[in-house]
């Protein structure tokens, strides 16, 4: 495979990873906010 | 409102002693906004150091600070023709680039009126603004001696003090709101310089659309202050690294400066400031004269502006950094206490919690209080920052400086907030990182230029204008202030109901914090305080000239009990303190009032402050 289609599918992996994770904080807020929490 | 005015009118007079400042150090600007962004916020750095100066003089009156204002307000008349030059002109897909300004110029409005809503935070309840509101009502900046963080550099203290004389809480607020504005506007400027005009406004919507800015700019914090100044140092570092003009080099010291006046752990940028003047002489190959004539120029100024902080802590308390370093400067008991504190954000201070530090800030923002709050940008585009600063240059020292600073943090209490010096820098180099994806072609690698950034902006824009929705409710009168502080400002309801029922004379000794409402003179006591045995308890009561004491139910009030005869219990009060302004929550608490028997301060002059003189 091309070494910038590997290197992108790296990166692509890290930044979903790291957004699923940051962005599960939110959730509970949320609820709350919108008062279902 | 018309704070908005009055902060138009700080603006301008900053923008007059800065400018001319700039002027005297023959530094010359590229653009207006250049010019505009460094005059004026290095403009509040003086006027810091003249409501410092006019305090300490003890004539700490409105007329005064008019003077000042007018003084730079005139200078500023004056320099007016160099804010008609033209900027470089922007570049690039202009679709875009109005919707970065528009969804900036959104979170400004919104962080502005959030900051026109009452304090209601405790941290600027118990000492940012406490102190201000103190030393107005004194007419003088004077000693707090309950109060151990006011004997730090406390220069954003400062502006709010001069927002309190001249118009109230608000207008202070705003001003440390537009110092959040102007590094937002530096980091505008640092992604320029690396990445072109294109990266401006990326970097500084990164840097500012955040739910930890808007946080900062609401609560009267000073974390802007140091965010502003250090990154207009690490600018002018920059610009000096490329041109070697010395005016450069002296405006990154005066920044350095002000960067260390406004808490202690700001010395952190104008010690690394040194290294990286170290790092471009010898990468210049400037030779040893040159380089230490360069290192010494810095460092005297940059000491020189900070330096009057350092002297006032030391003439009252012996110790120049009170209370830190107790082993050179002698112990003191605040030492021990502050780190019970501050000891309990993170998850613990060895390597692997080093490593981990920066994922567990993304991912687990509640162990550093609030860092969800941050950006995940920089660690999202992490390995693209760090790819891109592989090669000698300027990129890779500006990495450095940003990971000492880190590692200055962790050695520091582990507070996300803290952080917020860093931020624009990290938004110059993650609006560069993106950029380099973007250019670079690949549908693959613009996927993952848009899934670190789009998703991360929307979400901070959208947490800014969630955050500030209540606060701006209030200000704009959708909220009464006693209604709304009721529910936000911890003990808001017992102050009221102090203030109240005891008459003006009243002289309080409390273990409460956070006292900014209680408007009845009163002095604060640590916990240890009613450890020291009853005897000594009742002195400190007597000799005090307290007419009441207001304690926390429980241990304290035993021990007050204990001192027998000099005091009576007046009543119990029940609160609920809040523990988010945006998501509610409560802490159940309880507190005990006594008065003093014997009338020791029925002859107390009314008035308001800490050292009401006893006759």
């Amino acid at each position: 495979m091309d070494r910038k289609v590997v290197i992108g599918l790296l990166l692509l992996g890290w930044v979903l990873l790291v957004s699923a994770f940051h962005f599960q904080q939110f959730v509970g807020p949320l609820m709350r906010l919108l008062g279902r929490g | 409102m018309l704070a908005l005015a009055w902060s138009a009118a700080c603006v301008v007079a900053a923008y007059g002693y800065g400018a001319a400042l700039a002027r005297a150090l023959r530094v010359r600007f590229e653009g207006s906004s250049e010019r505009l962004l460094l005059s004026a916020t290095l403009g509040l750095g003086v006027l810091s150091l003249l409501v410092l100066g006019i305090g300490l003089s003890g004539v700490l009156r409105a007329w005064v600070l008019w003077v000042a204002l007018g003084g730079g307000g005139a200078l500023a008349v004056l320099q007016w023709p160099g804010l008609l030059r033209r900027s470089s002109p922007q570049r690039g897909a202009p679709r875009l680039r109005l919707a970065l300004m528009s969804a900036f110029g959104l979170c400004a409005v919104a962080n502005v009126l959030g900051a026109l809503a009452p304090p209601s935070f405790i941290d600027a309840l118990y000492y940012h603004l406490l102190g201000p509101k103190l030393h107005v009502a004194a007419g003088a900046v004077v000693e707090i001696p309950w109060i151990w963080q006011t004997y730090q550099p406390v220069a954003v203290e400062m502006l709010y003090t001069l927002g309190m004389a001249l118009d109230g809480p608000g207008l202070a607020c705003v001003l440390h709101a537009l110092l959040g504005l102007f590094a937002a506007g530096g980091a505008g400027l640092l992604a320029k310089a690396l990445a072109g005009p294109r990266a401006a406004w990326l970097a500084a919507l990164i840097a500012y659309g955040t739910a930890m800015i808007a946080w900062e700019s609401t609560s009267g914090f000073v974390e802007l202050g140091v965010a502003a100044f250090g990154t207009f140092c690490l600018y002018a570092l920059l610009q000096w690294g490329r041109a070697r003009a010395r005016g450069w080099l002296m405006l990154a010291a005066l920044f350095g400066g002000f960067a260390a006046s406004c808490k202690l752990p700001g010395v952190v940028i104008p010690l690394l400031g040194g290294a990286v003047i170290v790092y471009l002489c010898v990468r210049a190959r400037s030779g040893a004269r040159a380089t230490a004539g360069a290192l010494l120029g810095f460092g005297a100024v940059a000491f020189l502006v900070v330096a009057p902080w350092y002297l006032r802590a030391f003439v009252w308390t012996g110790n120049p950094v009170y209370p830190f370093l107790p082993g050179l400067f002698g112990a003191n008991a605040e030492y021990a206490d502050l780190w019970v504190n501050l000891g309990h954000y993170g998850t613990g201070r060895g390597l692997l919690d080093f490593v981990l530090a920066p994922w567990r800030l993304v991912t687990a923002g509640d162990l550093f209080e609030r860092a969800q709050f941050l950006s995940p940008i920089p660690l999202l585009l992490g390995p693209v920052i760090l790819w891109r600063a592989r090669h000698v240059g300027e990129r890779q020292w500006l990495v450095a400086f940003a990971a000492a600073y880190f590692v200055s943090w962790f050695a520091s209490a582990h507070v996300a907030r803290y952080l917020v010096p860093l931020a624009p820098l990290l938004a110059a180099l993650c609006a560069d990182a993106l950029l380099a994806l973007w250019d670079e072609g690949s549908r693959l690698w613009r996927i993952c230029a848009v899934a670190a950034a789009g998703p991360a902006l929307l979400m901070g824009v959208a947490s800014t204008l969630v955050y500030d929705a209540p606060l701006a409710k209030v200000a704009l009168g959708r909220e009464s202030e006693t209604a709304y502080l009721t529910r936000t400002a911890w003990h808001y309801g017992l102050y009221r109901r102090l203030t109240a029922e005891l008459p003006a004379h009243a002289k309080l000794l409390t273990s409460l914090g956070g006292t900014y409402y209680l408007d009845r003179p009163h002095v604060g006591m640590k916990p240890r305080g009613f450890k020291a045995g009853a005897e000594a308890l009742a002195r400190r009561i007597l000799d005090g000239q307290f007419t009441h004491v207001l304690v926390q139910a429980g241990e304290q009030e035993a021990a007050v009990l204990a001192c027998g005869a000099p005091v009576k219990l007046l009543w119990h009060h029940e609160d609920v303190l809040i523990q988010s302004r945006s998501f509610g929550g409560g802490i159940p608490h309880k507190v005990a009032l006594f008065a003093v028997d014997g009338g020791v301060g029925r002859a107390l002059k009314p008035g308001w402050g800490p050292a009401a003189p006893a006759p």
